[in-house]
């Protein structure tokens, strides 16, 4: 079986600013491939050079070292029509231009193809229809640019970068302010034009629930410095993905791909139970700053507790129920459950 | 006129189609309207001034034919015609610098005047004006000689004078712009050269006589009238450069409309694009202060009411837009300074003011979110 070629592929490529004495090296080393057809996100805490890293692979900034290649061509040999019909940009800058339609703003991604005068032909308007339809943006074709919600607008500047005709496409934090069901669906739109359409997709996030969720390969840049590619799954289970995001603030759970507050609380809550309701009380507790757990040891915890949900038949007052030192209390909610273990804490100290 | 007409289409045609052809009908009829306020502009500006002729005479002598009275002839082609030709080139001129400054600087404030360009203009004709007859009295001793001078001076000399001003300041900012990246920053060197400029300027008036205070003063005021047929083919050269610049450089001012990050992924050469514009709308400006003098107001005006009036942000409509927009509103500047039927002339520079600000103040007012570019 032939392999894919990757359309997208970086060998030791090194990157940062050249400085007036010497340079700064942000990343170094670097030697990872895209496919045709891959949804890649690009992970890495504040400042580690994610930006950079676009900036170059756009060839915003020239790279210190190594090579990035795009569709078989060096980027250094490329003229600025052929990278431009080749790669396309989605960056943060919000873009709000009064008096322009949504397809006009679509149309503005055909300037590689069109020529001098830029007057759009019929194949031009079919490109500029296809990439609106692609990105379900084609009901928003006739609106001003400036009416447009920030998830409307993202999916006509993706569209935009998609008229553009790329093998490869770079966004920089699209989701950055979109609430969470359009942060869903515009990843999900992403891969799906990634998959259908053979383009590979570079975006970076901080969303790294939704990273671990969607994406086909995670580039990950780890603190050495450097930059580590695979599955989602893989990062997880070599513990890479835990290495460049755990703190002493915050741990990450190898089992759920979650991260909570580390808190060295020692505190322990016992619950014992499958419900939904103890599922909850569970991530209450741990809210709380509990160490949760089913069974009753005690190594090493300052404190303990007993938790649970009230059955139907007990019919007492509070649908939750706390006992602390054999003295037991009700909650009607689990809010008052956890206003109550925050007192507790006050007066202990 | 068209937001009604806009949205009743909108319901008609919604989706991609929709997208493809709206606006089409408002340009068409925009620019049919502009043209024929142009023409008609034209020929008012040549019927109406302080005294007035008949249209039918005016097409007359346009035509080559024999007017009524030999004298309306000579008036018509050699009082008048040259200073409408002024007028539209002013307007021409200052619409289309307008526009490429605002768009290379993405700044609704920015103006032809941005860089300096009238402060250089004012040096050059302050010297011309107040420093050069000085030194020819000095030189000839015989003030006759020297006045002499200074007359043939204060037309063609003020004319090179301001120019020589306006084209070094400008050269100077241009390279200022070649070398520093943020256009802000080119901006705020523009305001802060225009003050040194603008001091030296006060310095020069303080010391002048009150003859030559007038007379700069004068000049500050902007006239329609300066321009000979003589200067003319230099003053239509310079527009006619400026104009091809625009006309071809549509499709890059498009791409700047999302910021030169945007316009560099796409292939667009920004540096060389903005140095291109930059040395355009210099030369337009350059040229409208050299021969009509400072000329305020319509060039930061005029490509927002063709925003207002095209309701579109596409250069390619904008550019030949702003040029039909700075002519008509020009003209009719210069029809208002005459003061028609009666023996006042207004300065050029009131009237566009007058003209002009109720215009925009009303296309401002109306103008949704954002600004246009």
């Amino acid at each position: 079986m032939a392999m894919p070629s990757p359309v997208l592929s970086l060998s030791s490529l090194e990157i940062g600013y050249r400085a007036r004495r010497g340079r700064r090296v942000v990343l170094s080393d670097m030697s990872v491939q895209l496919d045709r057809g891959e949804f890649a996100c690009l992970l890495g805490p504040n400042g580690a050079g994610k930006s950079t890293l676009l900036r170059t692979l756009s060839r915003v900034q020239p790279a210190l070292a190594g090579d990035v290649s795009l569709d078989g061509d060096n980027l250094r040999a490329l003229t600025s029509g052929d990278l431009a019909r080749r790669l396309a940009v989605v960056l943060t800058e919000r873009v709000q231009i009064a008096n322009l339609s949504a397809y006009e703003l679509v149309g503005l991604g055909r300037f590689p193809h069109t020529g001098y005068f830029g007057r759009l032909g019929p194949q031009d308007h079919e490109r500029i229809e296809w990439a609106m339809e692609a990105t379900q943006s084609g009901h928003l074709a006739r609106r001003d640019v400036t009416e447009l919600s920030d998830g409307e607008r993202q999916r006509v500047m993706i569209a935009r970068a998609l008229a553009q005709e790329p093998k490869v496409l770079l966004l920089d934090e699209p989701t950055a302010f979109l609430d969470l069901p359009s942060r869903v669906e515009l990843t999900a739109l992403l891969r799906r034009l990634a998959a259908e359409r053979g383009l590979a997709i570079l975006m970076t996030t901080h969303d790294l629930d939704l990273a671990l969720r969607t994406a086909d390969v995670l580039w990950l840049i780890t603190d050495d410095g450097t930059l580590e590619s695979g599955a989602p799954e893989d990062l997880v289970l070599n513990g890479l993905l835990e290495h460049a995001f755990s703190s002493d603030e915050v741990v990450f759970d190898r089992a759920t791909g979650h991260f909570t507050p580390n808190r060295h609380t020692g505190r322990r809550a016992v619950v014992v139970g499958d419900s939904l309701e103890h599922h909850w009380l569970r991530e209450a507790l741990v809210r709380s700053g509990f160490d949760v757990s089913r069974n009753e040891d005690s190594e090493g915890v300052a404190e303990i507790i007993h938790c649970g949900v009230t059955s139907e038949s007990e019919g007492r007052a509070g649908r939750w129920w706390a006992v602390q030192q054999g003295e037991r209390n009700s909650f009607a909610s689990l809010a008052d459950l956890t206003r109550w273990l925050s007192r507790q804490r006050q007066t202990l100290r | 006129m068209t937001s009604s007409a806009g949205t009743a289409s909108h319901r008609q045609q919604p989706g991609i189609e929709g997208g493809r052809s709206r606006g089409r009908t408002r340009t068409l009829v925009a620019f049919s309207l502009l043209i024929l306020l142009f023409l008609l502009a034209v020929l008012v500006s040549l019927s109406w001034s302080s005294v007035r002729l008949p249209l039918d005479e005016v097409a007359r002598v346009l035509l080559g034919l024999q007017a009524e009275r030999d004298a309306w002839t000579t008036i018509i082609l050699d009082v008048r015609l040259p200073r409408v030709i002024t007028a539209t080139l002013v307007g021409i001129a200052l619409g289309l610098a307008g526009l490429q400054m605002q768009a290379v600087f993405r700044n609704p404030l920015a103006s032809p005047y941005t860089l300096g360009v009238v402060s250089g203009a004012s040096l050059g004709a302050a010297l011309i004006i107040i420093v050069l007859p000085g030194l020819t009295v000095g030189l000839y001793r015989d003030t006759a000689t020297a006045s002499a001078i200074a007359q043939a001076v204060s037309g063609v000399g003020l004319v090179v004078g301001a120019s020589l001003g306006a084209g070094a300041v400008l050269l100077a900012m241009l390279v200022v712009a070649s070398i520093v990246r943020d256009m802000v920053i080119v901006l705020l060197l523009g305001v802060v050269l225009s003050a040194l400029i603008g001091a030296l300027v006060t310095v020069l008036v303080f010391f002048a006589d009150p003859d030559q205070t007038r007379l700069f003063v004068e000049w500050g005021f902007g006239s329609f009238h300066r321009v000979r047929w003589d200067d003319a083919t230099l003053f239509v050269f310079a527009v006619g450069i400026g104009g091809a610049v625009a006309a071809l450089s549509m499709k890059q001012l498009n791409a700047l409309l999302m910021g030169e990050n945007y316009a560099r992924s796409m292939g667009l050469n920004v540096r060389r694009a903005r140095t291109l514009t930059l040395t355009s709308a210099s030369i337009l400006a350059g040229a409208v202060v050299a021969f009509a003098g400072p000329i305020a107001f319509l060039g930061i005006a005029i490509p927002h009411i063709t925003r207002g009036i095209f309701g579109s942000a596409d250069h390619r409509i904008l550019v030949p837009g702003s040029a039909l927009t700075g002519a008509s509103v020009a003209l009719g500047c210069g029809l208002l300074a005459e003061m028609p039927h009666s023996n006042l002339t207004l300065p050029v520079n009131a009237a566009t003011a007058i003209v002009g600000g109720p215009i925009a103040f009303w296309v401002l007012l109306r103008m949704r979110r954002g600004w246009g570019l």
